[in-house]
C-alpha cells in the first residue's frame, strides 16, 4: 500500500471560510468547477439562443429573396436556495480543549463548511429536483442539473435501469457533438466509473476485497482520447446513482445572490455555549439546455 | 485475502478510497483569520496498481484498430489518475480538468507527458505515443 501525500502551506492570513473553498475540490467536482454569476433577485432569468447549422445553399441567377422565420431567444429561469449549518461549542469544551478555543472553532468551522459544500453539490447533481419558489413555510429550491437539460439531450441507457453500456456513452458523446456542445467531462457515481473502466472487458479480472464484503474503489479521474478530443470520466460521491452527466463547466454558472456568498454569523448567547451559523444563498444556471447530455437509467448489475 | 470476480463487483457494497484533505491551523486570530497547512493523502493499494499495469500490458499488445473496436469515435483509455495527484497539480498551477475543458487537441498528450515527467507512469494505461 503506497500513500500519495502532499503538504501545502496557507502562509498568508486567510479567512477560515476561504480555506474551506480550497479543500476537497475532488469531493465537489461540479460546483468547484463553475464560474460565478451574481444576481440581485431570488428568482433570476437568462436568455438562451440557438445557432442554426449549415445547410445546402445555392441560388440561381436572379433569384427572388424569400424571407426566413426568425427564431426568438428562449427565456430560462431558476431561483436561489439557502444553505446553512450551525456549530455549537459548549463552554466546557472551550475551556478544556488543549488546542485553545479559537483553534477548535476554526477546526469546527472548516468541518461544517466542508459539509455545507457537499450539501450544495448534492442539490445540484445528487437529486432530481424541480424548482420550488417557496413561501413562508416552504423552503426555496433551485432546479437541479437534471431539470436544466433539454429532454432531447437525455439518453436512456436501458428501459429498465442497467449497468452503463459503452454504446450509451458513445451515443451521448455523439449527441453532444451534433448539438454543437463541447462537453468533455463525464461525471458519474463511483460504481459507474468502475463500470466504464471495465468496458474493454477482461473476464478473468479479479479484485481484492479488504473488508467484509467491501469493495475498494479508488477515487481517480479516468482520461480517454477520442476522435472528438480528450474525455475524462470523474467520480462524484454526491452524483445521483442512476445518472451520468456529460458536461463542460463553461456552459454552467454558480449563481449567488448579491451579498449572500458563504458567510458566518456568531449567534446570540442562549446558554453556556457559542453558536456560529454558516450560510449562503446559491442557484444554478445552464446557459444552453442543449450544451450538456444526461444519461439516465444506470444501475448496478 | 478473498478474491471476487468482476461479475460480482457491482452487487457488493463499495468503499471509496479518496484523498483526505485536512487543514491544520498554525495561527488563528480573533477574527478567525488563519494560517496553516493543508495535508492531503490518498492510499493507492497495490491491487489498483496491478490492475492498471495489467490493462497497460493488454493495451500495449493490442493494435489501435482492435483497441477502438473499429469504431469511428476511436475511444482509448489512457490513464487512471488518483484525485490526490490531480489536486496537487492544480495547486501547483497545472489544472488538468481546465485543460480538458478548453478542448485543446493536445490535452491527452500533455497529460501523459506530465505523468512521464513526474515518474507517475504507474497510472498510465498505455505506453504508446498518442
Amino acid at each position: 500500500m503506497a500513500t500519495f501525500q502532499t503538504y501545502d502551506s496557507v502562509g498568508a492570513k486567510e479567512d477560515v471560510s476561504d480555506v474551506i473553498s480550497m479543500l476537497n475540490k475532488h469531493e465537489t467536482p461540479f460546483t468547484s468547477s463553475l464560474s460565478k454569476r451574481t444576481v440581485s433577485q431570488k428568482s433570476y432569468e437568462w436568455q438562451e439562443d440557438e445557432q442554426e447549422g449549415g445547410k445546402d445553399n445555392a441560388q440561381v441567377e436572379g433569384f427572388e429573396a424569400v424571407e426566413e422565420d426568425l427564431t426568438t431567444t428562449e427565456m430560462r429561469s431558476n431561483t436561489t436556495q439557502i444553505f446553512s449549518r450551525t456549530i455549537k461549542l459548549s463552554g466546557s469544551l472551550q475551556a478544556t480543549d488543549h488546542y485553545g478555543r479559537k483553534d477548535e472553532l476554526a477546526r469546527q468551522i472548516v468541518k461544517k463548511g466542508k459539509a455545507l459544500k457537499l450539501d450544495r453539490e448534492r442539490a445540484c447533481v445528487g437529486v432530481d429536483q424541480v424548482i420550488v419558489l417557496g413561501s413562508n413555510t416552504v423552503a426555496r429550491r433551485h432546479a437541479s442539473v437534471s431539470q436544466l437539460i433539454d429532454a432531447g439531450n437525455k439518453i436512456e441507457n436501458a428501459a429498465i435501469a442497467a449497468p452503463l453500456e459503452e454504446e450509451t456513452l458513445k451515443a451521448a458523446i455523439r449527441k453532444n457533438y451534433t448539438e454543437g456542445g463541447k462537453a468533455r467531462r463525464f461525471m458519474v457515481a463511483p460504481y459507474v466509473a468502475e463500470q466504464t473502466a471495465e468496458f474493454d472487458g477482461n473476464a478473468a479480472r479479479t479484485r481484492e476485497v479488504t473488508g467484509s464484503k467491501a469493495k475498494e474503489i479508488i477515487h481517480v479521474v479516468d482520461v480517454y482520447t477520442t476522435a472528438l478530443g480528450t474525455l475524462t470520466i470523474e467520480t462524484n460521491r454526491e452524483m445521483k446513482t442512476d445518472l451520468g452527466l456529460l458536461w463542460n463547466p463553461a456552459d454552467w454558472k454558480s449563481v449567488v445572490l448579491k451579498g449572500r456568498s458563504w458567510f458566518r454569523e456568531t449567534l446570540a448567547k442562549t446558554g453556556d455555549n457559542t453558536k456560529i451559523m454558516l450560510a449562503g444563498e446559491y442557484g444554478l444556471q445552464h446557459d444552453n439546455f442543449k450544451a450538456s447530455t444526461l444519461v439516465t437509467g444506470i444501475a448496478a448489475a | 485475502m478473498p478474491l471476487f470476480s468482476s461479475k460480482s463487483l457491482m452487487t457488493q457494497p463499495y468503499r471509496l478510497v479518496s484523498a483526505r484533505e485536512e487543514f491544520v491551523p498554525e495561527t488563528v486570530d480573533s477574527d478567525l483569520r488563519v494560517t496553516g497547512t493543508i495535508v492531503s493523502a490518498q492510499h493507492i493499494p497495490q491491487h489498483f496498481l496491478d490492475a492498471v499495469a495489467a490493462k497497460r500490458n493488454r493495451q500495449d499488445s493490442t493494435s489501435f484498430t482492435a483497441l477502438t473496436k473499429g469504431d469511428d469515435l476511436e475511444k482509448v483509455h489512457l490513464a487512471r489518475i488518483p484525485v490526490a495527484v490531480v489536486n496537487k497539480w492544480q495547486r501547483e498551477g497545472f489544472d488538468m480538468l481546465a485543460l480538458v475543458n478548453s478542448c485543446d487537441p493536445n490535452a491527452a498528450a500533455i497529460i501523459l507527458a506530465k505523468l512521464r515527467a513526474e515518474d507517475l507512469t504507474a497510472f498510465q494505461l498505455t505506453s504508446k505515443n498518442i
